[in-house]
This record gives structure tokens, sequence and C-alpha cells, in this order.
């Protein structure tokens, strides 16, 4: 039987542990190699999907990813230069990167993973009922959109747990205890990180801001369209601690994402089949 | 009600609940169409994993009330029925209402 541990929580402690993280998590080399590929206006898309091929575990890690029934394409993707042309670059080293990331995950963090994937499926489907390009950049910005929270259950998940209880006894939204603990929340965290994997603008700030969307300069749009997949994948008890109750959002996500009540319906209607599916598949079988 | 469910767990006579389509946006298998063993042995040499079919499951009142509350504890921030909030819960209650048995 597992005991419920209370454990006490040393605030500095816990914070200076989170501001060391900034550095810990790394991308493997080869992702920097391919940066620096795409600088290089010679490169053909045909160049780089082959050189990628040359690693077979990122090639076969992509090309299941990209498959897996939860992602969404019709059909099959076959070889990583389809998959590259289908996502984009950006979208696809997001897609890395969330593998590496969510395999640390514990399976009691399986709340967390199902909820990233549930909020990348209604940032998708949002983005593309506004008839938005790029859609996979928004369902991958909504992928990684709790990277911060992925960061804390792997490198500090005891404290983290302390966190999450304080959270459901005071009754309020996760980032405004971890604010009140650690002067940051896990947005913040996600940010830096990040920014430290060089990832594009147009990813990061939506990741670093769902939680205040009229606070960055730009990507309103972006932020906006990852914030209400959260609230939408949240009210339907996606949350990743529990029911959560929601916050009152900020006016800029209607402003940014006016979308009709019967809009709203359309969604939940589209996600409602694939979230209760989603329960079903453990994390494993994504990576 | 729609479920996504492995084909493996696929029977003859079941609803499709979305059309199975192709790389090419082209629809193979239209939605609504009844499944037969034909049928799904060729989604499963077409490698497909998992189909959307229309669940018999009715929900009884009991589920009914059960879910219809957790939705009311989620919303206790004010707002009115006009706001992003207000709209989301009254899509939430229509789409748990139009899955309610009809006993």
């Amino acid at each position: 039987m597992k005991m419920e541990k209370e454990v006490i929580l040393d605030k500095i402690s816990f914070r200076k542990k989170v501001e060391q993280l900034s550095n810990l998590p790394t991308l493997p080399n080869l992702l920097d190699k391919f940066t620096r590929m795409l600088k290089d206006p010679k490169t053909s898309m045909a160049a780089f999907g082959k050189e990628l091929s040359k690693d077979q575990m990122l090639t076969s890690k992509i090309l299941k990813l990209v498959n897996s029934a939860f992602y969404g394409f019709p059909g099959r993707i076959s070889t990583v230069t389809n998959a590259l042309v289908l996502l984009g670059y950006d979208a696809l080293k997001g897609l890395i990167i969330s593998s590496n990331i969510f395999e640390n995950l514990s399976p009691e963090a399986y709340p967390l993973w199902h909820h990233s994937v549930t909020v990348s499926l209604a940032s998708r489907a949002i983005a593309r009922e506004l008839s938005l390009p790029d859609i996979e950049e928004f369902a991958v910005a909504g992928l990684l959109h709790d990277i911060g929270k992925v960061i804390l259950h792997v490198e500090a998940s005891e404290e983290y747990r302390t966190v999450i209880n304080q959270a459901k006894k005071a009754k309020q939204p996760i980032w405004q205890t971890e604010g009140e603990i650690l002067g940051f929340d896990h947005a913040n965290i996600g940010l830096w990180i990040c920014e430290e994997w060089k990832l594009p603008k147009k990813l990061t700030i939506p990741i670093g801001y769902h939680h205040m969307p009229a606070a960055p300069k730009e990507y309103h749009m972006r932020v906006a369209v990852v914030t209400m997949a959260d609230i939408l994948v949240r009210s339907m008890g996606g949350g990743a601690e529990d029911d959560l109750p929601l916050e009152t959002p900020d006016p800029i996500i209607e402003k940014q994402v006016p979308l009709t009540l019967k809009q709203i319906r359309k969604l939940i209607e589209g996600i409602v089949p694939e979230f209760e599916s989603l329960k079903r598949l453990a994390p494993k079988e994504i990576n | 009600m729609k479920e996504n469910i492995p084909i493996t767990d696929v029977k003859p006579g079941m609803l499709l609940a979305k059309a199975i389509t192709n790389d090419k946006d082209m629809t193979l298998c239209a939605e609504g169409t009844p499944l037969t063993e034909d049928l799904i042995d060729r989604f499963l040499q077409m490698e497909i994993d998992s189909i959307c079919i229309e669940s018999n499951k009715e929900m009884s009142q009991e589920e009914y009330l059960a879910l219809k509350e957790k939705i009311e504890k989620r919303f206790v921030a004010s707002y009115n029925s006009n706001s992003l909030l207000g709209k989301i819960k009254i899509a939430l209650l229509g789409h748990l209402e139009s899955h309610k048995g009809s006993s």
C-alpha cells in the first residue's frame, strides 16, 4: 500500500532547484546540427529529410508519432521528408522535443500527458475552425504548453506534488499557487526552456504566456488559441490536476478567438471522442 | 455517442461515425456505413489502427446527473451567459443533454 507522505515544502531550496533546471534538459546534438543546416538557404527540404533519415532512432520516432492514431493525419506517412513537408520544420522540432521530454514522465503524471495531447488536438481544431494558416504549429504549441509542468514533475516530483495538493486545498489554479510559492509559474519555466532550446517565438510565446495572454507584445492570436484550447479541455474535465476551478479568462481571448456558441459546440463534439479514446492509451504508446 | 475504438475491437454491424479518408482527403468509406467483416478486413490491410464508431451506449439518468454536477463545479468563477465561460458551459451541457438516454 502506498502511504501519502507529508512533505514540508522548503520554498527556498525548491526555487533554487527549479532555477538550476533551465540548463538541465538538453536537446540531442543532432537537432543543433539540423538547425544549422536549415539556416543555410542552399539546404533543400529533400536534402534535409535525407540527412534526418540517417538517424534511425529519430526517424522511427518521428514516423511513429506522425502516424499515431491521435496525431490525426489520414493515411500513412512513410518518409521523414513527407513528415517535414506536412508539419513544417518548427512543428517537427517541437514534436521531437516533446517525445524526448514526455518519455521521462512517471505513470503517475499520466493526466498531464492526456491534458497536453488533448490541448494539442483542441488547438489544432480551433485554428482550423478559424481558418488560420500553419495549424500544425498550433498543435505543437498546445502539446508543449505545459512543458514547464512536465519538467517540474520529472525534476522535482516530490516538491511539485506538495504544490499540487496546496492548490487543491486552496481551490485555486495551479499556476497561482506556483507563483505564490516560487515567484514564477510553469509557464515561465516553459518559456525559459524553450528559449534555451531556441524554439521560434511563434511557439515559445504561446507556451510562455498561456496564463497571461495579454502580456506579450506579439503573437496574441497564437497565445489566445492555446489558452482557449486549455480552457476548453479543462472545462471537459481534462485538467492535469483533477477538477480545479476555471478562472475567468482574460477578455483578450474572446477578442482574438471570437467563437460562437455553435462553433464551441462543434469543437466539443469533435474533441470528445478523441478525449475519451486517449484515456485508454498509456503514455508509452506514443513514444 | 461517437467513440474511437481500436480496429481489433470493431465488430460487424457497428456504424462508422467518421469517414475513412486517404492521404488526399478522398473519402474511402462514408460516415454512417454499417461495418461488415469484409470492410473490417480491408481496414486491417490498410493498417488503420483505430476508427470512430457510433456507440449505442446510452447514459443513465444517474450518470447524466453526476456529470452535470461535475461540470457545474468547474464553473465557479463569475461570468454571464454571454461570456466565453458562459458559452462553453452552455455548449457542454447541451452536448451532455444530447447523449442522455430517452428513458
